[in-house]
């Protein structure tokens, strides 16, 4: 009788964006030697060798989980599951969004299940660009990319500009301020031939941790753009108290918001409450003390139309009743 | 052997052990316990005798992707298999096999009491014959099916199909196999079935972690919220009224009231050292076993008593058991391809 091999953490990362032909781009610098890849991917990708595609089939739509806006995507929790269950999982899974792809329920389904966000470990949303292709529909359509296309812009952490080499000066600098616009909390990076680095780095996203770093990081606040808003408040609150508005706030009124992060100074202690979330799933507590200025409470919300005084005003409440 | 710490007497016996390349996913008796089927992740499909020397009969096939769905058939004593790439795979009585495609991804098959293998496809189901010939073909559930259950047990009874999009039930005529779609309940995404044939009720276990009943020709109940977490598993006690779900990695056991339409009592078993993957209960009693992640292996009496009658450990994680027709023992498979049968004697 054997036993199973130690199973440690799966990095997982979510690469969006409309460009095939950019996603197979980024995906062949990622370094498969060695390693067991699963690539999960409605389109027909064509892969480095290391890498196995596992199809997810077409017909699947996204599903309910009761209410309307607790929706995941039914064909990657089964994949996701059969995957992670593997008595030899693979040592990385990367999960390729089509063009179509609602990001929200694909970023829940990782959320909603406790066994399967404990076996994964999410690295951060990269969306990405083909520069030429955007600023081809600048010109066109004043528009940086279709919904939901720009869905994936608004909820990335990095937005990776795939750049031919083929555009000009003055229309890339035109694609860099429309991306700076829509998402201005993103990291941009432009992926060059020849340049080493790719952002598949393994740093969670939703680790409540690194959602605390990454809003101490953002200044100066208020901050709105076309793709989500940073507000600042200054007051503390309570654990409880601040649950229930994530609770209230994310299942409720602010159901349009696709991604959402929130930190607050917790009264009477030194740590301070964090909140990640996609739609109404979220995962809260405490996290360290700010370095400096740690009264502040900021909320970082992506999606659009986000009802700004609303969010807000319910944050002002719950400090209140804090 | 495996010791009762409390007794230190042998109270379970692990009869037999075999290993498979990869996770074990599935397992089935065949109806006179003779033979043992397991299935894996890797596309094995092994079937067993575990009462003789020379145990293994397979392995049968390795088929080209992961197996999601194992049953034998009660009738004609075929075995049935389908995989995630959408293709059934049978095995007669005399040994011949077929292997037909017929969806784009298969999570779940069940048989008729005719000898009809009816498998859940992400965009249609359908039914086949034991020589793997199409009979029906279903519609898919909208956004995919992903369990399928028989109520009735005859190609006159009445199919029921979860999936992303809820339940939806169709009723079989025994002259036309064309199937009537009865009814649909798009609530939640149901992830798994479980079907009372003694009082007609389907529970379904929704990715939410509710468990909804559903009676033909009745509403569907209110939602139980169980968990928050996908349901796992649903079994139902021998003769029906009680249920056991497991969901959050925990087992929680209720019995059903108002014709079988509502949850009572509601109550947690505790025991499991690990994240409980799936329960059931014995084949002629009361009696409930789970496995958990952590290795852990429990037998209780939910009805009578809270605390386990038995607790072992197994050595690996443990995903899926299954009790043999007989009730005197339980094959269990593992995350390491591990598959053990074990004694656990009759009923103290």
């Amino acid at each position: 009788m054997s036993g199973s091999p130690a199973k440690g953490r799966i990095p997982v990362t979510c690469l969006l964006g409309s460009s095939r032909k950019a996603k197979e781009r980024l995906l062949g610098r990622l370094d498969a030697s060695g390693l067991r890849v699963c690539v999960l991917s409605r389109d027909h990708l064509d892969l480095a060798p290391g890498m196995h595609l596992l199809s997810a089939p077409e017909a699947v739509a996204e599903c309910s989980l009761g209410c309307p806006c607790c929706r995941v995507r039914l064909d990657l929790y089964l994949s996701l599951h059969r995957e992670v269950s593997r008595r030899y999982p693979p040592d990385r899974v990367v999960i390729v969004a089509s063009e179509s792809t609602d990001p929200a329920p694909m970023l829940a389904t990782i959320l909603c299940d406790h066994q399967l966000y404990s076996r994964l470990a999410l690295g951060p949303v990269i969306t990405v660009v083909d520069a030429a292709q955007a600023a081809v529909r600048l010109a066109t359509d004043q528009t940086l990319a279709p919904d939901p296309v720009a869905q994936h812009l608004s909820v990335a952490d990095v937005i990776v500009v795939v750049d031919s080499g083929s555009v000009t000066d003055v229309a890339r600098s035109t694609v860099f301020a429309a991306l700076k616009e829509l998402n201005p909390f993103a990291r941009l990076e432009v992926d060059m031939p020849g340049q080493p680095a790719h952002p598949f780095e393994v740093t969670n996203p939703f680790s409540l941790d690194t959602v605390a770093r990454r809003l101490d990081g953002l200044a100066p606040a208020p901050m709105q753009c076309r793709g989500g808003v940073l507000i600042e408040l200054v007051g503390e609150g309570d654990s409880d108290a601040l649950r229930d508005w994530a609770q209230e706030m994310f299942s409720g009124p602010a159901r349009n918001l696709l991604r959402f992060q929130a930190v607050c100074p917790v009264r009477g202690r030194s740590r301070r409450w964090a909140c990640s979330g996609v739609r109404s799933f979220y995962i809260a507590g405490e996290v360290a003390p700010a370095d400096e200025s740690g009264d502040r409470a900021r909320i970082l919300a992506l999606g659009p139309d986000i009802d700004i005084e609303l969010l807000r005003e319910s944050l002002a409440s719950a400090l209140r009743r804090s | 052997m495996i010791y009762d710490a409390a007794l230190l007497e042998p109270r379970l016996t692990v009869s037999a052990a075999y290993e498979l390349g990869e996770a074990v996913r599935s397992l089935a008796w065949s109806p006179d316990g003779e033979h043992l089927a397991a299935a894996s992740l890797g596309g094995e499909v092994a079937v067993v005798r575990p009462r003789t020397a020379d145990r293994f009969v397979g392995p049968l096939a390795v088929l080209e992707a992961a197996v999601t769905g194992l049953a034998w058939c009660g009738s004609t004593g075929a075995l049935g298999a389908v995989t995630e790439d959408g293709r059934a795979f049978i095995m007669e009585p005399s040994g011949s096999c077929t292997t037909t495609k017929v969806a784009k991804a298969a999570s779940d098959l069940t048989w008729t009491r005719g000898g009809q293998m009816t498998v859940a496809g992400i965009d249609r189901a359908v039914l086949l014959d034991t020589s793997g010939r199409l009979v029906a073909s279903l519609p898919a559930v909208p956004g995919g099916a992903c369990v399928v259950e028989w109520l009735g047990c005859s190609i006159r009874g009445s199919l029921f199909l979860g999936g992303a999009g809820g339940i939806e039930s169709y009723r079989m005529s025994g002259v036309d196999p064309d199937p009537v779609p009865v009814a649909r309940w798009p609530r939640a995404a149901v992830v798994a079935l479980a079907v009372e044939q003694s009082s007609s009720t389907i529970a379904a276990g929704t990715l939410g972690g509710d468990l909804e009943l559903v009676r033909p020709g009745h509403d569907m109940s209110a939602a139980s919220r169980l968990g928050r977490g996908a349901v796992s598993s649903i079994s139902w006690r021998h003769g029906g009224g009680v249920i056991a779900v497991v969901t959050d990695g925990q087992v929680k056991v209720a019995t059903t009231q108002v014709h079988g339409q509502a949850l009572a009592g509601v109550r947690e078993m505790s025991g499991n050292p690990g994240w409980i993957t799936e329960a059931g209960f014995a084949p002629h009693d009361g009696r409930l076993a789970s496995v958990d992640q952590g290795g852990g292996f429990v037998v209780w009496e939910p009805m009578t008593t809270p605390d386990p009658l038995e607790r072992s450990d197994l050595g690996e994680g443990l995903g899926v058991l299954a009790w043999h027709p007989d009730g005197r023992s339980i094959a269990v498979g593992g995350d390491g391809g591990l598959v053990c049968v074990v004694d656990i004697g009759p009923r103290p």
